[in-house]
């Protein structure tokens, strides 16, 4: 009899591990596939896109209609529709906003729901909104918080000090005022503004060309690669130290650094930039193609990535600084801090 | 004097496993808590290089319409990919699915082979000799690419130092029985922590034969595949590594295939499998060692890569080292605090090493209830150790006896149902 019992006890304690994944196997919680967007194609402008989409097919057959009542997005919302809409300051909105013309946003207002504009938008000082999209210009004042995205489908210019969310994109040029903070930008070109020509003189920090450039010949030892003065490389470099190119050299081809890759003022690379550490590119270089790094990404005064027609990226996974007058053809996307000087 | 060697034997095959066993636990903790690399997803880039699609078929009617629907309705720039369906000696209806196909689309290029070698690194040398595409991209039959998977692949050859990359792998059968579930937890590890964790660390992520792709030329240079070897996915890993070139991971390219839904099939995949990667262990294991590209980090990752089915067999043996130690009463191996340690570890531990890589993905994927069926992995393990053993002496007689090996295809359940989504 105590044998039996000592058995029974046992097998019992066996099982006592099985006993959950029985009841997940007799009692499933958790048996379907990990999902997949089979659907899922990359669209750098996808927030506008698809919220235009759901907008679009709400409001078929009821165009003309304005007021505020009930609409159905993804879920029920309120919403005010509108022929044209000026918000006044400091007036706060808890409801979507479908503007058919013109949309102006009083200093100081706040917005919880998305808005649509069909002409101008026009978005005050210290505005907080949700998503904003339009398909004209859209203007954004200083200070400016989105905590979402904002999508044109005209001109996007962005006030000094704006936060600007997850996403801002546009068909056309995104203009980014001082101080601005990003994550995700897309423009033909996006541009941050002209440098100040009285502080031409003192460049930011960020704008030296780092005290190892300067060199005029080529040095290979165990911590660098120099590449001197205006020299023409015409092979693919892969490096595994530091990479710096002193000014106005031009590299044919891509370029991989393990490292970090520094390149001095007026330099030209016509491939793509891969590294590990940081990428600083020099006041007045021209990269052709991407930008890539799995550190931050640092840009000079007046540089220029991409050209018209020809869409590129800079992804900095820790972070991306961009100076005065900038321009990038395409997409600047950094799950770090995205910052304008 | 028999003792004395089970002893040091056993001495052996612990060690090895608490080696293993840490492997494991920096895996999962890198996961869990260290930096992580970023694939280059976020790469916006209106020049992709041009793409052929090889999708090897032998006798795959209950599948073949899928994986062609899907890849066709992929929105790679047209005029830049080419798809060839490499038709492997079928008798079945296959060749008229592919055919209906070519028909209706261009991009379309179907290669019927019945004559010559049969088999899948057969079947790709062939392809890869009328392929247009700077890229080669392969999926096997049973799997649905989503829309965006080719960009998204393509992205990683604007790195220069890339040869091959390697997306993720997810089964869409996983409700089916017990073992589609288990499978289902594995595969999370294996892609979720094992190769996001080399990848991060700079190891050697290991291009997978499926939802994966290389650069043609390159890898024509190398002489393409042998075709005596059955894991022709490890074996191109190891040929881009020797060679200067990285192979990298993709967690974000996701793709759906069709698990084994029968212990006997999955019994014969595992013995294949542990065959092949043990031919590749021994053609690679010496131009590993003794590539000037690689940094000892990558020569230790690819060696226990290349041993990793040569851990079963030694665990099988070890368990009947210690079985017989223990009724011969010969049980303290070694008079040490230290030993003890190292048994209670590996019996502890080492064993369920790779269950804490399931438990990690789970939560990394957001799934976690699935976790509790980790106690029946326990029995998947026995099973994977019995075939993986076979595999490896299977392998052993190969190397022997030169004899001809014959490719066993993975036989496919989805009975013509259970189309794209």
């Amino acid at each position: 009899m105590t044998f039996l019992a000592v058995v029974v006890v046992c097998l019992g304690l066996l099982l006592l591990p099985f006993l959950p994944g029985l009841r997940e196997l007799l009692k499933p919680k958790d048996n379907e596939p990990l999902r997949i967007d089979m659907n899922r194609t990359k669209d750098p402008r996808y927030f506008g896109r698809s919220f235009r989409a759901l907008l679009n097919e709400a409001r078929k057959g009821r165009e003309s209609e304005y007021g505020i009542g009930p609409l159905k997005l993804s879920r029920p919302e309120q919403a005010e529709t509108a022929p044209t809409l000026s918000v006044a300051a400091d007036r706060k909105v808890g409801w979507l906003l479908v503007i058919d013309g013109d949309f102006t946003a009083g200093e100081g207002s706040g917005f919880e729901k998305e808005i649509f504009a069909g002409g101008r938008a026009v978005v005050g000082d210290k505005v907080a909104l949700r998503a904003l999209a339009g398909d004209g210009d859209v203007i954004l004042g200083r200070k400016v918080k989105v905590l979402r995205w904002v999508d044109a489908l005209g001109e996007i210019e962005a006030g000094e000090d704006s936060d600007l969310g997850l996403s801002v994109s546009g068909e056309r040029g995104l203009s980014l005022g001082r101080g601005c903070r990003f994550r995700r930008l897309y423009g033909h070109p996006v541009r941050t503004s002209a440098p100040d020509a009285s502080l031409e003189a003192s460049p930011a920090p960020h704008d030296s060309p780092g005290p190892e450039l300067g060199e005029t010949a080529w040095i290979a030892d165990a911590t660098r690669l120099v590449i001197p003065r205006a020299t023409e490389v015409r092979e693919t470099l892969i490096v595994k130290t530091r990479l710096l190119v002193n000014a106005m050299s031009v590299l044919r081809r891509d370029v991989k650094g393990y490292r970090d890759i520094v390149l001095g003022e007026g330099v030209t690379v016509l491939g793509n930039i891969f590294a590990e550490g940081e990428i600083v590119i020099g006041p007045g270089a021209r990269i052709a193609g991407n930008v890539f790094t799995q550190g931050r990404i640092r840009i000079g005064d007046g540089a220029r990535i991409g050209e018209i027609g020809a869409e590129k990226s800079v992804v900095g996974n820790k972070g991306i600084a961009l100076g005065r007058g900038v321009e990038v053809h395409g997409s600047l996307s950094t799950e770090g801090d995205g910052t304008a000087s | 004097m028999v003792v004395l060697i089970l002893k040091i034997y056993l001495g052996i095959v612990v060690v090895i496993t608490l080696f293993y066993f840490a492997r494991h636990m920096v895996f999962t903790l890198n996961r869990a808590f260290g930096k992580q690399r970023v694939y280059y997803q976020d790469l916006i880039d209106g020049d992709l290089p041009s793409l052929t699609v090889l999708v090897p078929m032998h006798n795959e009617e209950a599948v073949a319409a899928h994986v062609l629907e899907r890849l066709v309705a992929c929105d790679y720039p047209a005029g830049r990919v080419e798809i060839i369906p490499i038709v492997d000696h079928s008798t079945d209806r296959t060749a008229a699915i592919v055919a209906d196909f070519a028909r209706r689309h261009d991009i379309v290029r179907p290669l019927v082979r019945n004559e010559g070698r049969r088999g899948k690194p057969a079947g790709l040398n062939e392809a890869m000799a009328v392929a247009r595409g700077e890229i080669v991209v392969v999926f096997d039959a049973d799997y649905l690419p989503p829309r965006g998977i080719l960009r998204d692949m393509a992205l990683a050859f604007k790195d220069p130092e890339v040869g091959a990359m390697m997306g993720r792998v997810i089964p869409i059968n996983t409700p089916r029985n017990l073992l589609t579930r288990l499978l289902d937890i594995e595969r999370s590890a294996g892609y979720q922590i094992d190769q996001q964790s080399r990848y991060n660390l700079k190891l050697v992520p290991q291009y997978g034969g499926t939802v994966g792709g290389y650069r043609r030329a390159v890898f024509q240079s190398f002489g393409g595949f042998d075709e005596r070897i059955l894991a022709e996915d490890t074996a191109l890993t190891f040929a881009f590594l020797v060679k200067g070139w990285k192979v990298i991971y993709a967690n974000r390219v996701e793709c759906y295939e069709e698990a084994p839904e029968s212990w006997a099939v999955r019994g014969r995949q595992i013995r294949r499998w542990a065959r092949g990667h043990t031919q590749v262990m021994l053609r690679y294991l010496g131009p590993l060692l003794r590539s000037p590209y690689l940094t000892s980090w990558e020569k230790l990752d690819g060696l226990l890569l290349l041993f990793i089915y040569v851990n079963p067999p030694l665990l099988l043996l070890g368990t009947g080292a210690a079985l017989t130690l223990f009724f011969l009463g010969e049980m303290q191996v070694l008079p040490s605090l230290i030993f003890f340690l190292m048994v209670a570890g590996f019996n502890t531990f080492g064993n369920f090493a790779a269950f804490t890589q399931i438990g990690m993905a789970s939560v990394v994927d957001g799934s976690a209830e699935r976790i509790r069926l980790i106690p029946f992995v326990y029995f998947n393990f026995l099973f994977n150790m019995w075939f993986t053993t076979m595999g490896f002496v299977d392998a052993g007689v190969d190397h022997l006896t030169l004899r001809e090996i014959s490719w066993q295809k993975t036989t496919r359940f989805r009975g013509g149902q259970g189309g794209p989504a």
